[in-house]
């Protein structure tokens, strides 16, 4: 079926575990090299409560005063702010020029799993622990959570469609898959899409806690001795555009994006099936009209958790059949952690550089194979291999897919 | 003689699954088995979390996974709620086993898990 407009990626942002930049994102993958370490900076309370895991996969060095007027600062949540600066980094590298009608109607769709709850923590704080009556007048819109497409909404003109999806740990998958489609129709004539999530608060680390997902040892997907997922911060966002615009600009594609597909489980609040993930992945490759032997990656949800790998598994087995031998998955969540509602847009910048430059990033910590995972997961080292295309999943909590297919764009 | 006074551990746990599961007291038994009462991961993870206040004692995670049975969830509280008048270090539930494959001795990572791990250094 012929699409009103096929639709590339121009430019991506990344600030993760692995560095402030799309580059080191990148350099810290495909060596294979785990951000992942113990909680240094972000928790304010330290003496407030033990946590009783360690490891987190946090974002060092940020400076939000390097692009960011202090007063802005003081107005964003940590999430809100990641969101601009990975915004700003995509936008930068697309080399997009914002003209009047463009901005008139270009679409910001991000998304967030717990938004900026850090900030309604330290109102709530003042209230509960410090006994006083009153929080921060800005609680309210420091904690929605669409301040990270508003606050981009705001600094770059974009007057379109914009808006923020909170589907869990698929948060940003959806919200990419929905700008693309955005794109494709031609309903905005380019989008900034992503995530971004800044879950590491005490309150929030007390809720991963209690859930007794969270490993204490470090993320090892797909490895018969993992002990469950590493909470992580960071954001991405990409920029899209119809290709034949990004050409007449003589802008160079990343790759194109091709496919989306979202489905439910409709079946526990918590444990996967196989199926409504098989279904998702089937749907975004036929919504990308491909065959399912063009796919070479898969960018897995791979959170390390039992229920997760092995449902994934499962699935990936149910759709690609035979050709599940010629198929490389890995996640990437073992070096940069679980970004919750920021992971969506992570693993699709690499599942987007994993076709540009031909290499596909492994599954770092690995140790075993799991006997219920019988996937090539790239163990440990990158693997120089061009695929044609590549699907990067994402599932969550509630039963809730969104997988994205992208082509290598020659 | 007592009776008030003496709710032994098993009727406690007993007592905690029925409430958290919001099922009749009489329908749980040592021997019943999650299937037949309806317990699945969330309700298991619920009433771990509720044992947990019921006897001031902290569940490792590991044994939250394995745990299979109420017998089992039984044992392994009475371990516990022992070990912690004794003021020895907490003990894993009978029939889990640890990371390392090292059934019912507690892992290194469960050890500096209870020492309590600093967050925000």
């Amino acid at each position: 079926v012929p699409v009103p407009h096929r639709v590339v990626v121009t430019g991506v942002g990344v600030l993760s575990a692995l560095g402030l930049d799309a580059d080191s994102f990148w350099k810290a993958l495909t060596a294979g090299r785990s951000g992942i370490g113990p909680i240094r900076a972000s928790v304010n309370r330290p003496d407030a409560s033990a946590v009783r895991f360690e490891n987190v996969a946090e974002v060092h060095g940020f400076q939000p005063e390097l692009f960011l007027e202090p007063r802005e600062i003081s107005l964003m949540d940590r999430f809100a702010q990641l969101a601009v600066a990975a915004a700003r980094e995509a936008i930068d590298a697309s080399g997009i020029v914002w003209t009047e009608d463009l901005q008139e109607r270009a679409a910001v769709v991000t998304g967030s799993c717990m938004g900026g709850r850090g900030a309604e923590e330290n109102g709530y704080w003042e209230l509960f622990h410090n006994h006083r009556t009153r929080v921060h007048p800005l609680t309210i819109p420091m904690g929605m959570s669409n301040a990270g497409a508003s606050q981009i909404s705001m600094r770059w003109g974009l007057q379109g469609l914009a808006y923020t999806v909170s589907t869990a740990c698929a948060s940003s998958g959806h919200a990419i898959g929905q700008a693309f489609h955005l794109v494709r129709s031609g309903v905005a004539p380019a989008a900034v899409a992503g995530g971004s999530e800044a879950p590491l608060f005490l309150g929030g680390l007390k809720a991963w806690e209690a859930m007794r997902v969270v490993s204490k040892d470090t993320c090892r997907p797909f490895s018969l001795d993992r002990t469950g997922l590493i909470v992580g911060e960071g954001a991405a966002m990409l920029v899209l555009e119809p290709l034949e615009a990004a050409l007449a600009r003589g802008a160079k594609p990343l790759a194109e994006i091709v496919g989306f597909g979202a489905t439910a489980d409709a079946n526990h609040l918590t444990q996967p099936t196989a199926g409504g993930p098989a279904r998702a992945m089937q749907q975004a490759i036929r919504d990308a009209g491909l065959a399912p032997e063009q796919i070479g990656y898969i960018n897995a949800h791979g959170t390390a958790t039992e229920a997760n790998d092995r449902t994934e598994s499962e699935a990936i087995r149910a759709v690609f059949a035979a050709h599940v031998d010629k198929l490389a998955v890995s996640s990437t969540k073992s070096m940069h952690g679980h970004t919750l509602g920021a992971a969506g847009a992570l693993e699709a910048v690499a599942t987007i550089l994993t076709l540009r430059h031909g290499i596909l990033p492994p599954t770092a910590n690995f140790n075993k194979p799991d006997p219920c995972c019988e996937l090539d997961v790239v163990p440990n080292t990158a693997r120089t291999q061009q695929v044609e295309a590549a699907l990067s999943n994402s599932f969550a909590f509630g039963g809730l897919n969104a997988v994205l297919a992208f082509k290598a764009w020659a | 003689m007592l009776r008030d006074m003496s709710e032994s551990i098993q009727d406690r746990v007993l007592r905690v699954i029925a409430t958290t599961k919001r099922i009749p007291l009489e329908t749980v038994t040592p021997d019943s088995s999650f299937e037949s009462l309806g317990i699945d991961s969330l309700d298991r993870l619920n009433i771990l979390f509720d044992l947990e206040s019921e006897f001031d004692i902290e569940i490792d995670d590991e044994d939250a996974k394995q745990v299979t049975g109420i017998q089992q969830m039984i044992e392994g509280v009475t371990l516990l709620v022992d070990a912690k008048a004794a003021g020895v270090p907490a003990p894993h539930f009978p029939g889990t086993q640890t990371v390392s494959g090292e059934p019912g001795t507690p892992s290194p990572v469960a050890n500096d898990a209870k020492s309590g791990p600093k967050a925000g250094e």
